[in-house]
């Protein structure tokens, strides 16, 4: 009776070792193969073909014109909303500078990867500063009036050697307002200038 | 004899816990597994923005095109240059009409590199539009305030 009391109490114990194997194999697979996913967005340019003339009629102001000139470096040179230029020398040479220190700091990666975070810091910061100058000569142009934006159309010309950090610089500028966690919308229609 | 025995039994875990907490993580990974990353090519550094809106998954499967910061453009994972990109869109579009869709109604996703050229990206919505897209979506990374 005891002998018998005691094998059923043992079959009960399942063994444990090939499952918990099989878990740790499935567990390290999934860590593995784990990426941390970078949060996208995006921005939406509308370039039907052959719509340049027939479209125009409809919108009630002419488009903005934005022109970007590059350096032979793909470095900004200049901006011009219409004729008027908006970002001045200085903030022009900051942003040259944080190119070249990211380049070299880039070079020098491995080495001193704290010289790179700190230059892209200074990079985004600049960046920052850029997009505000843009936006608020934008919003000059429309009285400082967001609603009245919105029914814009805006032309992006750049210089094909630019980097396309400051093409999309300039679209950040123009699409939206960041006031806390909120965006308010500004252009809605961007697009490139057709090339010379 | 009997001391034998207790001691056999100190050494027999509660796996319980442990498996619990095992399957949770598991779990945990495989919702966070991401299967579009073959659409995010880790090569490519996109430009910051804080008003990019966040990528909409519409039904329509969008065509991306990524440009890599030395002029080449990856599509369908592999690297090919700029001046052939027209033949692989021709080979897109007329899969497209094959399938009873026009290249109008399909979204041109376009990753570029904050570093490259924006003549490059310029010249691939010229490439899409000589083939007949017309919407066309610039991709950037999002960074909140």
């Amino acid at each position: 009776m005891a002998k018998r009391r005691a094998r059923l109490s043992s079959k009960i114990d399942i063994n444990m070792t090939p499952m918990i194997d099989v878990v740790f194999q499935l567990l390290t697979f999934f860590m593995l193969t784990l990426k941390t996913v970078i949060v996208e967005g995006d921005f939406n340019i509308k370039m039907p073909l052959g719509a340049a003339a027939g479209a125009a009629e409809d919108i009630p102001l002419p488009p903005l014109q934005v022109r970007l000139t590059a350096t032979p470096e793909g470095r900004l040179a200049g901006v011009r909303l219409g004729e008027q230029p908006l970002v001045g020398p200085e903030l022009l040479g900051q942003l040259a500078g944080t190119d070249a220190e990211i380049e070299a700091a880039l070079a020098n990666a491995k080495a001193n990867p704290a010289g790179l975070a700190a230059a892209q810091r200074a990079r985004q910061s600049a960046i920052a500063t850029l997009v505000a100058t843009l936006q608020a000569g934008i919003l000059d142009t429309f009285g400082n009036n967001p609603d009245k934006a919105e029914e814009a159309e805006l032309v992006l010309d750049c210089d094909p050697g630019l980097k396309y950090d400051y093409v999309v610089s300039a679209i950040t500028a123009a699409s939206g307002i960041v006031e806390g966690d909120e965006v308010i919308p500004l252009i809605r229609k961007i697009k490139f200038a057709p090339p010379k | 004899m009997a001391r034998q025995r207790r001691t056999a039994a100190a050494t027999d875990i509660d796996m319980t816990p442990m498996i619990d907490v095992t399957f949770q993580l598991i779990t945990f990974f495989m919702f966070t597994l991401n299967f579009t990353e073959a659409e995010q090519d880790q090569r490519i550094q996109l430009p910051t923005s804080q008003v990019a809106k966040p990528v909409e998954n519409s039904d329509l499967e969008p065509l991306t095109l990524q440009l890599m910061n030395d002029g080449r453009v990856i599509y369908n994972g592999e690297a090919v240059p700029l001046e052939a990109l027209g033949d692989y869109l021709e080979n897109e579009k007329s899969v497209m009409i094959a399938a009873s869709k026009a290249p109008a109604d399909a979204t041109v996703v376009v990753r570029a590199d904050g570093r490259s050229r924006a003549g490059d990206v310029q010249q691939i919505i010229r490439d899409c539009q000589a083939k007949g897209f017309e919407k066309f979506v610039l991709r950037a990374e999002y960074k909140g305030p």
